[in-house]
């Protein structure tokens, strides 16, 4: 007999003796623990903001793509770096000609193949990446694996992410009931800069991934 | 280091006498416990998240049979390869397999207990296939050749010293025991085997059965670079590791990292469900889970301990156990520790094997109390104890001291002259009576005067 059928075979037979577990009551406020709350744009937008300083990330805000590229560039410089790798999105897009004009080098990952993609997205220190969707309760980002490069957002030591606010949703179980079911099966979620505590305890940033996550809130 | 869970005595001994473990794990755990609290504080939801987690998994786990097998076929047409293991060696072979096949000669492996337990390291190295652990604690306890001692923090019984030593020994760097040039040393190392691994081997905290997709979750980006540069992935995963849906992933996705780190969320949720390099150009072109069997449809034979099968690993129990708290991971011999550990290990290992794990315990509830499951640990100890006693397993003290006190319990007078006696001898001595192992690390209680029997009597006499 094939391994799955055994293995389905005698899980059948030991359940064949029905639980002993006590009984367990409906919990009476389950509705208010998975509850999707009713926020307004600012309350989730205070939220994110919040909860992002809470896992060591930075938030800036714009108004405009101009402005956020003009945040953007400053942050690059600073870093400091002439170059930086780029998501696709069109909110990287609606800022990348003023970032090219300014004087940073984009790396787009898609133009390059295999090898050579990931070697030279690891090579750049800042990672410009978007979003297409986040949660305010614990300033997650949340990027459906949906045919993009996600090199940019985890290589880099710097990774700045863009979100549109109207993309903001309050809790993740609001974001899975939003997201279409295929794009729910290949995404990747990130809640702060990559980190460690496996030393004594003491927590320290950029563990394997990024060392600064810093994301541009796109009033827009 | 091969551990054997039959030696826990020989560690618990050795455990005991070594300050500098006993240090560094009430520090990591006291750290653990204090910062769940925290999280635990500002969720008002957070006893019917509990309940509702609970809810999930018995409905999972109770037709685990149907869920394995619509998981499987939602994994398939995801585009992902599903194999099944009956055992340790089935799922090695498998592994091997794959890598065989894809001419694999480097791996790079995110932190996983199910591998562990299958001892999958070891095994495709001595095939010849470099595979490297690289979550920071697990790649520390791989270079020494340990397995981890903490569910989710495998180094937690070292001092950045130790880790110094080492680096230095192991990885010819300078000694340095500061941590960020730690970990800058490690980053550096491994960044490099990322980059140019053929397979990625992760665990699976959650296989979510109406969707076909695995999930990792992680803080260090290890699993993101294991799962996403790779051209071949492959998850071994338990087959109690499922959750029914994406609608009730959140509940598991809150649950866990509060209970594993006081984090509120972990920093990478990575949801696998198939394939993406002819979509992306990078990541996977294959992906395999191999579901692992190991004893877990035997637990699941016995129609209360199968309650054990509910665990998420989030090695609370662990953090709040006085006896893991005074003893460490590495004293119970297996690579599951802990209470839960105390569980599993003589369900997997059998009774024999298994002999004394179920008695390191104090039963004083707190590892009941604050897992996340609300598995009934104490209960399930309880259960176990008898069923060491009745494969004659006990330890031979423990059988004569029964047998001698059923035999006076059923003779009165034997009985009263027996527990006259340690009262009235006692008095001879200052502290209490010297038992023998028992008194070397604490002291005895003191017998009372009066017994048990005198008192009912007067107490009868006073109540009439
Ligand atoms: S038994 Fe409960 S507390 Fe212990 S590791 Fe499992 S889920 Fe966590």
């Amino acid at each position: 007999m094939d391994a799955r059928q055994q293995i389905l075979d005698s899980i059948r037979r030991a359940l064949e003796t029905p639980s002993h577990l006590p009984d367990e009551a409906a919990p009476e406020t389950l509705s208010e623990a998975i509850a999707i709350p009713e926020l307004g744009l600012e309350e989730k937008i205070r939220l994110f903001r919040d909860e992002m300083k809470a896992v060591s990330g930075e938030y800036i805000e714009a108004a405009s793509a101009a402005e956020a590229a003009e945040k953007i560039a400053a942050l690059v410089r600073e870093a400091p770096a002439a170059e930086a790798s780029i998501s696709s999105g069109p909110l990287v897009d609606a800022v990348s000609s003023a970032l090219s004009a300014g004087g940073i080098r984009l790396v787009k990952p898609e133009t390059l193949e295999g090898d050579a993609r990931k070697n030279a997205v690891a090579k750049i220190l800042v990672g410009i990446v978007e979003a297409p969707c986040a949660v305010a309760d614990t300033a997650t980002l949340a990027i459906p694996l949906d045919g993009r490069s996600m090199q940019a957002y985890f290589l880099p030591e710097i990774v700045i992410a863009l979100v549109s606010a109207k993309s903001l949703v309050a809790n993740h179980f609001e974001l899975f009931k939003r997201m279409p079911p295929e794009e729910r099966k290949n995404l990747l979620l990130i809640t702060g800069p990559s980190r460690t505590a496996d030393i004594e305890k003491i927590l320290i940033l950029g563990a394997h991934g990024p060392r600064r996550l810093v994301a541009c809130l796109m009033r827009d | 280091m091969e551990l054997r869970a039959s030696e826990t005595k020989q560690y618990i001994k050795k455990a005991l006498k070594d300050d500098a473990v006993r240090d560094a794990v009430d520090k990591a755990t006291q750290t653990a416990l204090a910062k769940r609290a925290e999280k635990v504080a500002i969720n008002p939801f957070w006893e019917e998240l509990r309940k509702l987690g609970h809810a999930a998994k018995r409905g999972v786990v109770e037709r685990l049979d149907e869920n394995l097998a619509r998981f499987e076929t939602e994994c398939r047409n995801n585009g992902m390869t599903v194999h099944w293991a009956r055992d340790a060696a089935e799922a090695r072979s498998i592994v091997l397999g794959i890598a065989r096949d894809n001419n694999v000669r480097t791996v790079v492996k995110s932190k996983s207990l199910t591998t562990e337990e299958i001892h999958l390291n070891k095994f495709l190295i001595n095939e010849g296939i470099e595979t490297l652990e690289t979550d920071l604690g697990e790649y520390i306890v791989q270079l020494l050749d340990q397995i981890p001692s903490h569910l989710t923090a495998p180094a937690l019984h070292l001092t950045r010293k130790d880790v110094g030593r080492i680096f230095h020994e192991k990885l010819g760097v300078e000694y340095t025991e500061v941590p960020t040039e730690l970990l800058a040393i490690a980053r550096a190392k491994l960044r490099e085997k990322f980059l140019a691994a053929d397979m990625g081997i992760s665990g699976v905290n959650f296989g979510v059965v109406d969707s076909g997709c695995c999930v990792i979750l992680e803080n260090e980006c290890n699993a993101r670079l294991s799962v996403g540069v790779p051209k071949i992935h492959v998850a071994v995963m338990g087959i109690e590791k499922l959750v029914p849906s994406f609608d009730l992933l959140p509940v598991f996705l809150k649950l866990l990292p509060v209970s594993a780190t006081g984090q509120k969320q972990t920093v990478y949720v990575n949801i696998v469900g198939g394939p993406q390099r002819s979509r992306s150009g990078e990541g996977p072109e294959q992906v395999h889970v191999v579901l692992l069997d190991n004893g877990r449809s035997k637990i699941l034979a016995d129609p209360q301990l199968r309650e054990t099968l509910f665990c998420i690993r989030c090695g609370a129990c662990l953090n709040t156990c006085p006896i893991y708290q005074q003893v460490g991971g590495h004293a119970y011999g297996w690579v599951y520790m802990g209470p839960i550990g105390a569980t599993l290990i003589p369900q997997y290992l059998g009774t024999h094997e298994g002999r004394y794990a179920p008695f390191t315990s104090s039963l004083c509830g707190a590892c009941r109390q604050i897992c996340p499951m609300s598995i009934d640990i104490p209960h399930h100890l309880l259960k176990l104890r008898n069923r060491v006693v009745e494969a004659g397993e006990s330890m031979a003290v423990e059988r004569a001291g029964i047998a001698v006190w059923a035999f006076l319990a059923k003779h009165p007078l034997l009985y009263r002259l027996a527990t006259w006696f340690p009262g009235r001898f006692q008095k001879l001595l200052k502290g209490s009576f010297p038992a023998p192992g028992y008194s070397a690390e604490r002291a005895l209680g003191r017998f009372d005067d009066k017994g048990f029997r005198k008192r009912f009597l007067e107490l009868e006499k006073n109540s009439r």
